[in-house]
């Protein structure tokens, strides 16, 4: 019987169940010195002295690290514009300045009070908005322009194509900040092994992490080993350094074994988070429903560091027009430099924010016209052999009419009819459906590999196999998967493969935990490698292969027009969501989700399906609940008290993940990538059932009960204005 | 039991300090007469601020130890008895990832005092399977799938027995209500919540 | 956590001296809201005396008084018979309130007391007359979305969170006091202080004082009472405004009605002008308004909380609806 498709059990799940599992905090011990971070607390400062003496005088301190300290003091994901420890100048409230090394964690503690730094304030770049005028302070000086990046797409002629339409619709939306709350906060600890420098942590790419940390230490990559305990999550919040690089900084100094621990605080104020989006647009359709033009202006806060900014803006910018075939495009996305604290890479990477706005936008277009939303969409929507903005073909399988008629019959069947939505007369129900488009892999020419080795075991027939393949496994579920494919592929029990991959040194490099890759790359990988090791032994070589798997190739977008080819897969999503808002007082419960899905091929069903379930937790967040708020560059909500995660309750009890296995041509089995893909077209699909139950759009994220009371009245207060004026209009005099 | 004392002197050397305390509110002291009016009661000796002899009841195992009052149940059991199947997720009582049993109701050990719990009969996840035998709601939660990165899993299962000792959660909107205070940020919930309603015996 | 000496009472006599001996002690009943504002270096007692074993768990209805001992836990009085039959407003509020957990842990007495989550308050580094007075408010000019509209100063607009006291505010509950002198009673909304020039003050608590109990005198109407709470998560959240209430109905009309808010003022906040209102009014949508208008009508809006003025009136409408069902 074919193991794809089964819900078979992960390995790890008894470790899980019963607290064996060891997760980064698990792993210190009272013997290691533990080390405490000094964060500025201040969004912008030059730094004129730090005086360590009192602390380095505690007994028990062994060192306070300062800027000085690291070899090298640069690093980031993308752009190394960030220091370990910094030097002249803070730039948000993250920022660390110094790090204390010492016997307990008491005392390192204490010594951190001890540590006297003095600041000077300096004035700060509050917001992605003020960040672009002119006299804004500059942060990065040499930069000359708080502009990270600012890419146009240019297709066909946007104005004569507005000038043509029959109707034409501008909206401004709004995102905040979304906060990743992997339930296991940034710990970990560094010693050496013989000349090796461990640091075993949790992070999404082992290798990436490598790469960075030999840098700062100026080290070869060799004498610098990155190994991962059990991972309690990560959702693009462990793909930029938190912890790690002090670790191996206080290791490397010291030569003794240190830990860290991180408490929630320090690791909401310490880490990157999803960007705060606002986001002009002008769409324009002609009568039948299609739509010919979008104008999309995108301001992005990109924070203090340059982190995946870049990259994300660029997704954001090729979904400007959410996934569909638009003959006139004028797309400017801009990230901007601020004193807030970095936004980077969380789950979706830059398509839900582009989706808040493309999404709701074609609903409100479809309403203009008075033609269903559901008809809009399936008319507007990509095709196989169509060409995106950035004027390539896009890559064969296109599924997103497939995927919303599925979800529209299933939403159809399973959702309150319209004459009964309104049955009650504060508790209104209202439904709403949205697509949505996401990238698979890294995109626009980022180098895109990943290696495998199996090792087979093999007498008279393959016995075993070993994999060795550097993949994280944050809770996904994606050594499973690995397995499973290579037991398929050998036609082995699942429980005679094993695989080796939380180790730098002892697993090669399958790239990262992120973009909804490792099924499609990883698993592609350890597919070849298996059957170019069987071929091996079948040739009575040594039954041994690695396998580089590269996909085909991705390149930059120029920077004026947006040229290029910019991905070469994408999932394919449809949601529909049922809600029903309390109209009394703004409260708004999810009731049904209908999640459909072109997985390509589903490994492990079970899997998938946990997937699915589990990106709506945190779309429902993003969604209604999860409001981060900064003021000043100072963090309001640096807790789950303030920092509302949706909890069981929140979730509806209908939720019906479907999957639709439309095969990619390049993924493994035909799978292609999907853990991202429900938290694309969610909050629209609710804003478009909030809108059907109370006649009110709400334009910004999160869509709190205040939010949508304020637009409802705001809405009610239009009606009754427009029903005034149309009562002057017609009424004759008595 | 002591007869403590409570000096007049210690009174005085105090700092005055009109406050609010959970449980009881405590006021400027007033006048020594009171003190002394009252000097008469037993109170035990007071222990701390250094460490002092805790005995937690652990899994069934008496541990003695020598902690400071300060030491949170959490960290008793994380740093002192290496218990680290307990987890903390938040040290705040707002995410539910270090919940254990305390004579059976489950309380946030990140919020007790582990002097608090002396002679109590403390369940962690280390001490709910019986030898191999995983304990019925850890069964479930393995068969259904009932997390993914496993770091609230421990919380979420302990959370779990208590519910069901408990006798409160008849359905499944019940089960969601007395489980919300175990957050699940991969967002397993629909499978905990398939699991905890298995071991109530209640149809899915 | 900054260290403290720990000392265990056995008696309220002895915890009474055990506290004023010392000038910065706190007792410790659930510790669900100390020990978290102990971390957070808010609270910084010397000594920490555990009251937790204290005889005070009792739940007694004796004749048409209901004593509930200051330890017992929230969710041991939320199924109390008692409580849900004759008081289900308190049910209600407590069963609100938190997680299964923490309602295991927290003590009634506890409850009454807890602090408020103003996150200028909370957070160490911001300004807070009530945390350190004279040091300026950051909420007044913050972000001040989750804060009070009503009894605020120009000190303090920290919303009092809790949702026990608000439904025992509107039943009238009395709180019984251990002092020097013996036992007093106070009137349950005469135990907290509003914030004025001095919010680092929040009840009449007395030197020594400590609360063992608080009684609850059964009356036909409170059977009919209600605890509504509008929150921005299904669970495990605070109020943006709440709303206990009882009405009592003779002739078609309303007799007498009990009115009181959470979420929205700086202490459990009894509205006795809507009261006045409503009794001798004929139930129904106008009534409820005017009574919720005039219950309102003291609001001071901040720059993000100006939204609660019209939730709270819409809740306390819902809420009498709702009661009034339940007495019709």
């Amino acid at each position: 019987m074919s193991l794809i498709g089964r819900p078979v059990a992960r390995h790890d799940a008894r470790a899980k169940v019963t607290g064996a599992a060891r997760y980064p905090a698990d792993l210190v011990r009272s013997e290691m010195l533990h080390c405490k971070a000094i964060f500025a607390h201040r969004p912008h400062a030059r730094i004129d002295g730090i005086d360590a003496a009192r602390a380095i005088a505690l007994p028990g301190v062994v060192a306070v690290l300062t800027a000085a300290d690291v070899p090298y003091n640069r690093y980031g994901l993308i752009d190394a514009d960030q220091e370990v420890l910094c030097s002249e100048r803070v730039r948000y409230v993250g920022d660390r300045v110094a790090l204390v090394v010492a016997a307990d964690p008491q005392t390192a503690e204490r010594a951190a009070k001890l540590v006297e730094v003095a600041y000077t304030d300096l004035p700060i770049a509050g917001d992605a908005l003020s960040a672009l005028e002119p006299d804004a302070p500059l942060v990065h000086e040499h930069r000359g322009t708080n502009v990270l990046l600012h890419q146009k797409i240019r297709k066909g002629d946007i104005e004569q194509a507005f000038a043509d339409c029959d109707v034409v619709l501008s909206a401004t939306f709004t995102t905040s900040w979304q906060e990743h709350a992997y339930l296991q906060p940034d710990a970990g600890i560094a010693y050496y092994e013989g000349e090796t420098l461990v640091v075993e942590t949790a992070g999404q790419w082992l290798h990436e992490d490598l790469r960075q940390i030999a840098a700062i230490l100026a080290l070869e990559e060799s004498a610098v080993a990155i190994r991962y305990a059990k991972i309690g999550g990560a959702f693009g919040g462990r793909e930029d350094l938190s912890v790690q690089a002090l670790l191996a900084l206080a290791t490397w100094k010291t030569k003794r074994p240190t830990a860290i621990v991180w408490n929630r605080e320090e690791s909401i104020v310490g880490h990157h988070k999803r960007h705060p989006f606002h986001i002009e647009t002008t769409w324009g359709a002609k009568r039948d429903g299609t739509v010919v033009a979008v104008r999309t202006r995108t301001i992005a806060d990109g924070g203090a560091y340059a982190s995946t900014s870049v990259e994300v803006l660029k997704c954001a910018a090729i979904f400007a027009q959410g996934p569909y075939r638009m003959p006139n495009v004028a797309t400017d996305a801009i990230v901007v430099y601020t004193n807030n604290v970095p936004s980077g890479a969380f789950r979706g990477f830059g398509s839900p924010q582009a989706h808040w706005a493309a999404e709701s936008m074609i609903t409100r277009i479809a309403h203009a016209l008075e033609i269903d939303p559901v008809d809009v969409r399936r008319k507007n929507l990509y095709r196989d052999g169509d060409t995106e903005a950035t004027g390539n073909v896009l890559p064969a399988g296109v599924s997103a009419i497939a995927v919303l008629d599925r979800c529209a019959q299933e939403s159809h069947r399973r959702f309150t009819p319209r004459a009964e939505r309104h049955a009650h007369a504060s508790l209104r129900r209202g439904v709403g459906i949205a697509s949505g488009i996401k990238n698979v892999g890294y995109s626009f020419g980022f180098p895109e590999q990943s290696t495998a080795t199996v090792e087979l075991i093999a007498s008279a027939r393959i016995e075993r196999a070993v994999v060795r393949i550097g993949a994280a496994d944050v809770g996904q579920g994606v050594h499973l998967i690995l397995r499973q494919i290579v037991a398929e592929t050998l036609e082995l029990a699942l429980e005679s493969v094993a695989i080796v991959s939380d180790d730098s040194a002892q697993a090669p490099n399958a790239g990262s935990a992120s973009a909804s890759r490792l099924t499609f790359m990883a698993g592609r990988a350890v597919h070849d490698a298996a059957l170019a090791a069987r071929s091996a032994w079948e040739r009575g070589e040594p039954p041994e292969a690695t396998v580089q798997y590269r996909p085909p190739a991705t390149t930059p977008l120029d920077l004026e027009t947006g040229a290029g080819t910019p991905n070469y897969c994408y999932g394919y999503a449809a949601q529909g969501v049922e809600v029903e808002v309390d109209v009394t007082t703004g409260v708004t419960r999810v009731l049904k989700i209908v999640s459909v899905h072109d997985v390509g091929r589903a490994i492990n069903r079970q899997q998938v399906e946990g997937q699915i379930e589990g990106c709506l937790a945190q779309a429902v967040g993003y969604a209604l609940t999860e409001n981060f708020k900064v003021r000043d560059g100072k963090i309001l909500t640096p807790h789950f008290s303030t920092y509302l995660l949706p909890t069981t309750l929140d979730m509806p009890t209908e939720i019906v993940p479907v999957i639709m296995e439309l095969a990619d041509p390049h993924g493994p089995y035909g799978a292609r990538g999907m853990a991202e893909m429900p938290l694309v077209p969610f909050a629209p699909a609710v804003a478009a059932a909030i809108y059907d139950a109370t006649g009110a759009w709400v334009n910004d994220l999160p869509m709190t009960p205040e939010r949508i009371l304020a637009a409802i009245t705001a809405a009610r207060e239009r009606t009754t204005a427009s029903a005034a004026s149309l009562v002057g209009a017609s009424s004759s005099p008595a | 039991m002591d007869v403590g004392k409570v000096t007049r002197r210690r009174f005085l050397v105090r700092a005055a300090l009109p406050t609010i305390a959970a449980g009881v509110g405590i006021g400027s002291p007033r006048l020594c007469a009171l003190a002394q009016a009252a000097a008469s009661v037993s109170v035990l000796p007071a222990s701390g601020p250094g460490p002092m002899p805790v005995t937690l009841n652990v899994n069934g195992r008496a541990h003695e130890l020598r902690i400071e009052p300060r030491v949170t149940l959490l960290d008793a059991l994380r740093e002192r008895l290496a218990l680290t199947g307990t987890k903390k997720g938040c040290d705040q009582g707002t995410c539910g990832a270090c919940t254990v049993l305390v004579d059976g109701r489950r309380v946030n050990a990140c919020l007790t005092l582990a002097v608090m719990v002396q002679r109590k009969a403390i369940t962690t996840i280390e001490g709910l399977a019986d030898g191999d035998q995983l304990h019925p709601m850890q069964a479930a939660f393995l068969a259904h799938d009932g997390f993914q990165c496993g770091y609230c899993t421990p919380g979420q299962i302990l959370s779990a027995v208590a519910l069901l000792a408990e006798k409160r959660a008849t359905d499944e909107a019940s089960v969601r209500e007395w489980m919300s205070g175990n957050i699940c940020r991969c967002g397993a919930y629909p499978n905990i919540v398939a699991a905890v309603r298995s071991v109530a015996g209640q149809p899915s | 956590m900054r260290a403290f000496e720990y000392v265990v009472a056995d008696s309220p006599a002895a915890a009474r001296a055990l506290a004023r001996e010392s000038g910065d002690a706190r007792f410790y009943a659930g510790g669900t809201t100390l020990v978290d504002l102990m971390k957070s270096d808010v609270e910084r007692p010397g000594r920490v005396i555990d009251i937790s074993r204290l005889p005070l768990t009792a739940i007694e209805l004796r004749g048409d008084v209901l004593r509930i001992g200051a330890l017992a836990r929230n969710s041991d009085v939320a199924y109390d018979p008692a409580v849900a039959r004759r008081f289900p407003a308190v049910s209600e509020a407590l069963l609100s309130g938190a997680s299964g957990q923490i309602r295991n842990a927290a003590t009634i007495g506890g409850n009454l007391l807890q602090r408020t989550r103003c996150t200028y308050f909370r957070e160490t580094r911001w300004r807070c007359n009530k945390r350190e007075p004279g040091s300026g408010c950051d909420a007044l000019d913050g972000f001040n979305r989750g804060h009070a509209i009503l009894g605020t100063s120009d000190s303090c607009i920290a919303t009092y969170p809790g949702d026990l006291a608000v439904a025992l505010c509107a039943l009238s509950a009395n709180v019984i006091v251990e002092g020097d002198a013996g036992e007093r009673t106070v009137a349950l909304d005469e135990l907290y202080v509003l914030p004025g020039d001095r919010p680092e003050r929040e009840n009449t608590l007395a030197a020594g004082e400590l609360i063992t109990g608080i009684e609850l005198r059964a009356e036909p109407l409170y059977e009919h009472s209600h605890y509504l709470k509008i929150r921005d998560r299904a669970s495990y959240e605070f109020a943006l405004a709440s709303v206990a209430c009882a009405i009592e109905l003779e002739g078609g009309r309303i007799a007498r009605a009990r009115l009181a808010l959470g979420g929205v003022a700086t202490v459990p906040w009894r509205a006795r002008e809507a009261e006045d209102l409503l009794a001798g009014s004929p139930p129904g949508d106008a009534a409820y308004r005017r009574a919720a208008d005039a219950a309102l009508a003291g609001a001071r809006t901040r720059a993000h909380n100006g939204y609660k003025v019209e939730l709270a009136k819409r809740a306390i409408v819902r809420a009498l609806r709702t009661a009034c069902g339940g007495a019709a």
